[in-house]
């Protein structure tokens, strides 16, 4: 009797064991972490400011001056129905920035799109791993004219590019139109300074972290003239300011199978008469 | 009793993994099928103004700026752009302040900003000429193209198509150009396009949230940019590829799939030739 009972309950546990492990799977971060070394190598940006001008630039030029680094982001944000309801998406995704010309962003998306970033220094290319798809394209001149590349001529998306490029204290101190001090606070067990900056369509808080290295912990964006005031909300974590990276990291080889496509905003240069396509019916031609 | 404990605890883990294989299959179908998902076909976009994470937007608020006479409004940007770039110098570098500096300090800049708003406001004008004289030169330069852009739109209204390509480029040319990061993100029409390309378009229209708003003017305001694609195709293709172009025809529709914002999906293109 009680050996039947122990198979029973060992039966038990292991069926216990097998629902509940997959679901612990899940659970696992879809970027394993970079091999770093395990020494950091910090930029060097002087002492720690009081003031809210002061300890944002700091940040920006913190940030600004990392040769390579890598950071978890978490984010999610508003998107506005045509109904005025308002729904929350999210992502994750692992950034790689090793400059002047490696960069890789690991995204996936709430609903499991996963999408890859890559430049090396030539080519931007973009690959879903779940459809095997890429696109590519030429664009020398570094991570900088990449990103603004990617972004304003290719109607890309990239969250939180702007952290990214080497101009950052430029940008942030072109842009911003006001900034205050909001409080020193502790976020995701670190300690922090929260600032609130506003700039001509978007409001945004910052929380830097304290100390020798002065990190964004989180960003919220408050885009105040689009409907709803939508937010783009990010959690910055497990940034990593490491040696020199392999610049294979960085280049792109096609899998097997993969299909390369076009990038929407080419298109017209690639099929013919698609620019003069009629978008909509009755559209005035 | 240790018979009936065994058949308890059994029966619990046997439902327990019945359950859990439910949950999967209900989270597997809001993923693939269900509302929320850009391949799904429950209708609900992605897409917006906080979609791309950007320090700077479009979105709204520029209205005005693509109404009308688009030379007077680029006229009027160039006198905003100039203005605000010098506030934005002033208030930055003397607005910033550390919350320990007392709240005192707050009031101070704030009053400070509104007068600094209300003596912007009565002497612009002033101010304005004074600060264009600086940049003269590059503005002229870029007026005068922005300028012949838009006679050039308004004659031919083939660049629709053109800023269609772009991904919601009827925003082109709004705020400074040299924010980079303020695209905002164009809806992807949920679910597959419907059989035929023009009706393609319609049902685009009819899941994304475009509103065209008319003034006595010839103005078109577009507050949000129209669908750029498709997630799904809305048949079983037949497929073709030309010039390394690969093509999906269902009845007279021809799709190809290109990377938008969103990432992949199916662009209604014409026949290949």
């Amino acid at each position: 009797m009680n050996r039947t009972l122990k198979r029973r309950v060992n039966i038990t546990l292991w069926l216990t064991a097998a629902a509940i492990l997959p679901g612990c799977a899940e659970q696992q971060p879809m970027i394993q972490p970079a091999s770093w070394a395990s020494q950091e190598i910090l930029p060097e940006v002087g002492p720690e400011p009081s003031a809210a001008k002061d300890i944002l630039l700091r940040m920006a030029n913190f940030l600004a001056k990392a040769q390579n680094f890598t950071v978890n982001i978490a984010d999610n944000y508003d998107a506005v129905q045509a109904s005025g309801q308002k729904l929350e998406f999210s992502a994750n995704r692992k950034v790689t920035v090793s400059r002047p010309n490696g960069l890789k962003v690991e995204h996936e998306e709430s609903h499991g799109d996963k999408q890859i970033v890559l430049y090396d220094g030539q080519n931007i290319t973009v690959f879903s791993p779940n459809e095997n798809l890429y696109a590519q394209t030429a664009r020398p001149g570094g991570i900088d004219e990449a990103i603004k590349y990617f972004l304003k001529d290719l109607n890309m998306r990239l969250p939180l590019a702007m952290l990214l490029v080497s101009q950052l204290p430029t940008e942030l101190e072109r842009r911003t139109e006001s900034l205050d001090y909001v409080e020193k606070t502790m976020i995701y067990g670190q300690s922090a300074h929260h600032l609130a900056a506003r700039t001509e369509t978007v409001d945004y808080q910052v929380w830097v972290a304290a100390g020798s290295k002065p990190v964004p912990l989180r960003v919220v964006l408050t885009y105040k003239n689009a409907d709803g005031q939508p937010q783009f909300r990010a959690q910055l974590s497990d940034w990593r300011f490491g040696p020199q990276i392999s610049a294979a990291e960085f280049t792109f080889t096609p899998p097997a199978g993969a299909k390369k496509i076009a990038f929407l905003a080419q298109l017209p240069n690639i099929v013919r008469g698609a620019a003069e396509y009629p978008a909509h019916p009755g559209e005035k031609q | 009793m240790n018979v009936k404990f065994s058949s308890v605890v059994f029966v619990m883990a046997a439902s327990f993994l019945i359950l859990t294989g439910t949950m999967d299959d209900v989270s597997a179908r809001g993923r693939g099928g269900g509302g929320f998902s850009r391949g799904g076909g429950g209708g609900f976009s992605r897409g917006g103004a906080a979609a791309g994470g950007g320090f700077s937007s479009r979105a709204g608020g520029g209205g005005a700026q693509f109404s009308g006479d688009r030379g007077a409004g680029v006229q009027s940007r160039q006198a905003g752009a100039t203005q605000r770039t010098s506030q934005r110098s002033e208030a930055f570098s003397s607005a910033s302040s550390n919350r320990a500096a007392t709240q005192q300090q707050f009031q101070t800049q704030a009053t400070e900003r509104s007068q600094s708003r209300a003596d912007t406001r009565t002497s612009g004008q002033t101010e304005r000429t004074e600060r264009q004289g600086q940049r003269q030169q590059g503005m002229t330069d870029r007026t005068q193209e922005r300028q012949e852009g838009y006679s050039d739109r308004q004659q031919n209204r083939q660049d629709y198509a053109d800023d269609h390509y772009h991904g919601g480029g009827y925003y082109h040319d709004g705020y400074d150009d040299d924010n980079w990061d303020d695209g905002e993100v164009a809806a992807v029409a949920i679910g597959a396009a419907a059989v035929g390309a023009m009706a393609g378009y319609a049902a685009g229209e009819s899941n994304t949230t475009q509103t065209v708003t008319t003034t006595p003017s010839t103005t078109v305001v577009y507050t949000q940019p129209p669908s750029s694609g498709y997630a799904s195709l809305p048949c079983t293709p037949n497929v073709t590829t030309l010039d390394g172009v690969t093509y999906y025809q269902c009845g007279s529709a021809w799709y190809t799939q290109a990377y938008g914002a969103n990432g992949a999906m199916y662009v209604p293109v014409p026949a290949p030739q």
